[in-house]
């Protein structure tokens, strides 16, 4: 059950679109390297993370056209199976040239294909991928918004501060600070209701904004408790993405 | 029987003396014979160092007498110098030859060699490496380098090489190079070259890339020399001593109160912030941009200024060039955006280069401010102690593309804006320019409109107003005649922000370069001659041919008359003319209806140091020029010192936009004429290079119409006719 968006970006992946490639990766880079050096602790060094997340990416590029939707795998399953046939078959090769034999090759179908929903998936894997598509969709929303208003907006919600440090900051009234961060708001909800629908295979997938205490579709009656919820389910999916991806950069320039 | 035992014994006692003189004397043979040679070693060092040491005394003699006491007499005190320097290096050849005979060579006789080798290998090496008073170890001279030769400068040592393959020497220019780049207005200091050859591992991809722009670069006094040969190319930038603006972090935070700078370290990094801007405002003017921003390429100099040094032009591009943007770059410090738009194939001059390397710029400034790398693009936060209007500085920088800082001319006003307080942290960011445009009351306006999600204006880019010319159209097919549609409102697109640069570009995303669709109107004006009839078919082909013939001597008569393209006011060399008239943009400015300019813009491609009869003939031109009433800008040879930063800036951007073509061919009369159109402040060109066929060395001139008055146009044709005439006779 793929959306309009997801069978458009799909259809980018396997038409070899190098910029939905880059967005790929770019949305999804740190959580692959994280769930890989997780994974191949003790076993694999950093060198061998990075270039083996630059052969998961082939391995999507490979694998998008043999995507069956009727399987049901979700998105973040068919990313995170991918990972891990690549790192399995990276020490498969290992232990082969070790014993100086060949080695069995393996089936990516067999592993992400049949894969249930969440199976074999923790819930922190999940959340890091979730996390991702939110930070994706701030990042569209800071492309759309008004430059002023999108700062207003990551001042007052991305780090924090008090609406009357912003407002003495921009020269600007609080309540002005709290009008022009609810257009933000609004722009952001339509951004995440967009990013989500374009990396989600599954209908669990297209409900997790919910689950996070993130309601894209917010009622006209809504009162500014909404908001606050909404504001801080972002702030802080947003600094654990920082976080991940601080760990990331760490772990890269080592 | 007695016998054969005699015998027996005999040939028993033979075999025996065999064996011995086998195994004994062969080695004791040995023996003597390479002791024999190791004598012999020794008496041949001997012999050649004694050699050398007189061949060196005689020599620092010759030197330090008739030469250096010939240059004194005579007064020239850099050639003494230079004298003094060779008598001081055969001096010590000399005492190094006297060791040996007298040291090194017995020792190694008396197999004593393990003990002088310490004082002969391994003291002078540590002795070379002591560190300069700057703390940083002296750049060492390898075998390899001392092997690589450069015409005109001596390597005296090494650097680590970068990550493009090259190799780094330090060298100083020799006598005769010092004073030709003195001439050109440098400091004849110590220099870096950086050299790609084939033979020790570049590739040809790395060298192209390094050669691309290079020669731009040059111009604007980024690049001192450079050479490229089939075997490898180099070039030479000032030599910086200091130490990389990463390292110069580390340092800034160590000395902090920790949980970001201090007050001093603060005032620092903005200083060394300010810097790279104002470098790269000095690019983008130039029409280039950097490409690979990073606090390694900075390198904060430890003596003198303490300026922060922008190096390493591997990457530096056009902003104009027609290659398909690449990748090239460094992760954190490079925009996503200019990845994302290199993977679509976008060409360069569609975008906005200068653009990335505001971003870069402003990562930079990240780093410096927080000591770790921006992970998380323009959402990266600082979260130690800083400033507010930095940290919106930063994020300013590192926006969107579209959304950022227009120029370096506007960053750097909000970095100077922070500098110039007496408290960074009292600057709140509303005080910074580039937001004093938005009053709070039009924004509090803006924010009572109902929420869209259709992207806004930029509010806190500051009104511009670019440069619009208009769209060239072709207006008549047969003669290519062309005219300019009116100008269009820049207000027509406001959500893109207006493009900007160095010079006047206009947003690429509206129209194609000038230049683009002059060629691209004349392919049209040919594909409409070719789909024309060539008669003998009917009545009317005959008829149109006939019109047709009329027509072109018509149009060729006219131009001619006209002057639409006047070659030649004296034929002084073979046939090359003195003076090329190109009138071509002259009805298209015209057409525009913009106000006359007597501004005429002056390029001087003569090579320097210039023959004083020759700067004498265009001082006289440039005097006449004036006389005829334009106002001279661009690089006038009779120009005092250096010409204005700006002037060189747009020399270089109409360098750029004409290249490859030359002034003097139609292609590079159409890419003048193009270039005029953009440029209605200029009312012409004069332009002055070398004619390679006039063995008098006086230069060509060609001379483009712009929007100058009529009247004064043919004054200054006049004057630079009368000129080329008159030189002979002067």
């Amino acid at each position: 059950m793929l959306t309009p968006l997801t069978t458009g970006f799909v259809k980018r992946l396997r038409s070899n679109d190098q910029a939905a490639w880059f967005e790929l990766w770019e949305v999804f880079g740190p959580v692959v390297r994280a769930q890989l050096s997780k994974w191949g602790k003790g076993r694999i060094g950093v060198e061998t993370v990075r270039d083996l997340s630059q052969e998961t990416l082939a391995a999507l590029s490979e694998s998008i056209d043999r995507y069956d939707p009727a399987r049901g795998a979700r998105f973040s399953t068919w990313l995170l199976a991918i990972a891990r046939h690549v790192l399995s078959d990276e020490l498969d090769r290992r232990g082969a040239s070790k014993r100086g034999g060949s080695r069995k090759a393996s089936s990516l179908e067999e592993e992400w294909m049949a894969a249930a929903p969440g199976a074999g998936v923790d819930a922190q894997y999940e959340q890091q991928v979730f996390a991702a598509k939110v930070v994706a969709a701030v990042v569209a929303t800071g492309k759309e918004a008004d430059f002023t208003d999108f700062s207003i907006y990551a001042m007052r919600v991305l780090e924090g501060k008090p609406g009357k440090d912003v407002a003495s900051a921009l020269g600007i009234s609080e309540p002005t600070v709290s009008r022009r961060a609810a257009r933000v708001r609004d722009i952001l909800r339509i951004k995440l209701a967009d990013v989500i629908r374009t990396y989600s295979f599954t209908q669990d997938e297209l409900d997790e904004a919910a689950r996070n205490g993130i309601d894209l579709t917010p009622k006209q009656d809504a009162v500014a408790a909404d908001d606050q919820l909404f504001d801080e389910a972002v702030a802080e999916i947003h600094h654990r993405q920082a976080e991940l991806r601080r760990a990331d950069q760490s772990a890269r320039l080592e | 029987m007695n016998s054969i035992a005699i015998y027996t014994l005999g040939l028993l006692a033979l075999i025996a003396a065999f064996v011995v003189a086998a195994v004994v004397l062969v080695p004791l043979a040995g023996g003597v014979v390479w002791l024999l040679a190791h004598v012999g070693r020794f008496i041949a060092g001997v012999f050649v160092d004694s050699l050398r040491f007189v061949g060196a005394v005689i020599l620092s003699f010759i030197y330090g007498v008739p030469l250096l006491l010939g240059a004194v007499v005579i007064g020239r005190w850099e050639a003494v110098r230079h004298f003094w320097r060779a008598a001081d290096q055969e001096i010590y050849r000399a005492l190094a030859c006297l060791y040996r005979v007298c040291i090194g060579h017995p020792a190694r006789l008396l197999f004593l060699g393990g003990l002088t080798e310490g004082f002969e290998r391994r003291f002078p090496e540590v002795v070379a490496a002591t560190p300069g008073p700057d703390g940083a170890p002296p750049p060492v001279a390898s075998a390899s380098s001392r092997r690589a030769g450069f015409e005109g400068y001596e390597i005296v040592g090494t650097l680590a090489p970068g990550g493009s393959g090259a190799r780094l020497y330090v060298a100083q220019p020799d006598e005769a190079k010092a004073q030709s780049l003195r001439k050109a207005g440098f400091a004849p200091g110590k220099v870096v070259i950086k050299c790609f050859s084939l033979s020790e591992g570049s590739t040809l991809p790395q060298i192209v890339r390094e050669s691309r722009s290079l020669d731009a670069a040059r111009r604007l006094g980024l690049i001192l020399d450079h050479e490229l040969t089939q075997e490898r190319f180099f070039y030479v930038m000032p030599y910086v001593p200091g130490e990389s603006l990463a390292e110069v972090t580390k340092r800034l935070h160590a000395a902090g109160p920790g949980d970001g700078l201090g007050a001093e370290q603060l005032a620092a990094a903005i200083r060394h912030a300010i810097d790279l801007v104002e470098a790269l405002g000095v690019y983008h003017r130039g029409g280039l941009w950097h490409k690979d921003v990073k606090p390694d390429n900075i390198i904060v100099a430890t003596g003198g200024d303490g300026r922060a040094h922008l190096v390493d032009f591997g990457l530096v591009s056009s902003l104009r060039s027609s290659m398909t943007l690449t990748t090239h770059g460094t992760e954190y410090f490079r925009d996503p955006e200019l990845v994302r738009r290199a993977l679509q194939g976008v060409k360069v001059h569609e975008v906005d280069g200068a653009r990335f390397d505001l971003y870069a710029a402003g990562a930079v400034l990240y780093s410096v401010l927080e000591g770790s790398f921006p992970a998380h693009g323009g959402l990266s936060q600082i979260t130690r102690r800083c400033p507010e209007s930095l940290k919106w500085i930063v994020r300013r920088a590192m926006t969107d593309y579209d959304r950022r800082y227009a120029s370096a001319d506007e960053f750097l006003a909000d970095l100077r804006h922070v500098r110039d307080a007496a408290d960074p942290f009292a600057v709140p960011p509303f005080h910074l320019p580039s937001l004093r445009d938005v009053a709070p009351e039009s924004a509090a306006a803006s924010a009572a409109t109902p929420p869209s999600p259709a992207p806004p204006v930029a509010a806190a880019a500051p009104a511009r107003s670019p440069v619009q010319p208009g769209r060239i159209r072709v207006a008549n097919w047969w003669s290519g005649r062309m005219e300019i549609d009116p100008v269009e409102s820049p207000q027509h697109s406001p959500t893109r922000a207006p493009f900007a640069g160095g010079s006047p570009l206009v947003d690429p995303a509206k129209r194609r370069p000038a230049a683009e669709q002059l060629a691209s109107a004349r392919a049209r004006v040919d594909a409409a001659r070719g789909r024309m009839p060539r008669g003998g078919g009917n009545a009317r082909g005959v008829d149109l041919a006939l019109a047709g013939g009329v027509l072109a001597c018509l149009v060729a008569g006219g131009a001619i008359g006209l002057g639409l393209v006047e070659l030649g006011s004296s034929d002084h060399a073979g046939n090359t003319p003195r003076v090329v008239v190109w009138d071509t943009a002259a009805s298209l400015v015209q057409q525009a209806g913009r106000a006359t300019s007597a501004q005429l813009l002056v390029i001087n491609d003569l090579k320097e140091p210039l023959p004083e009869e020759v700067r004498s003939w265009l001082v006289g031109l440039e005097r006449a020029l004036a006389n005829a009433g334009a106002r001279l800008t661009g690089e006038p040879a009779g120009g005092e010192g250096v010409p204005p930063e700006d002037a060189l800036a747009r020399v270089a951007a109409l360098r750029l936009s004409i290249a490859p073509a030359t002034p003097f061919e139609p292609e590079g009369a159409n890419r003048l004429a193009a270039w005029l159109v953009e440029h209605p402040e200029v009312g012409g060109i004069v332009w002055a290079a070398a004619a390679v066929d006039d063995p008098s060395g006086m230069p060509r001139l060609t001379l483009a119409k712009g929007n100058m008055d009529d009247a004064m146009w043919v004054r200054v044709v006049n004057a630079a006719k009368d000129r080329a005439a008159g030189e002979s006779t002067e």
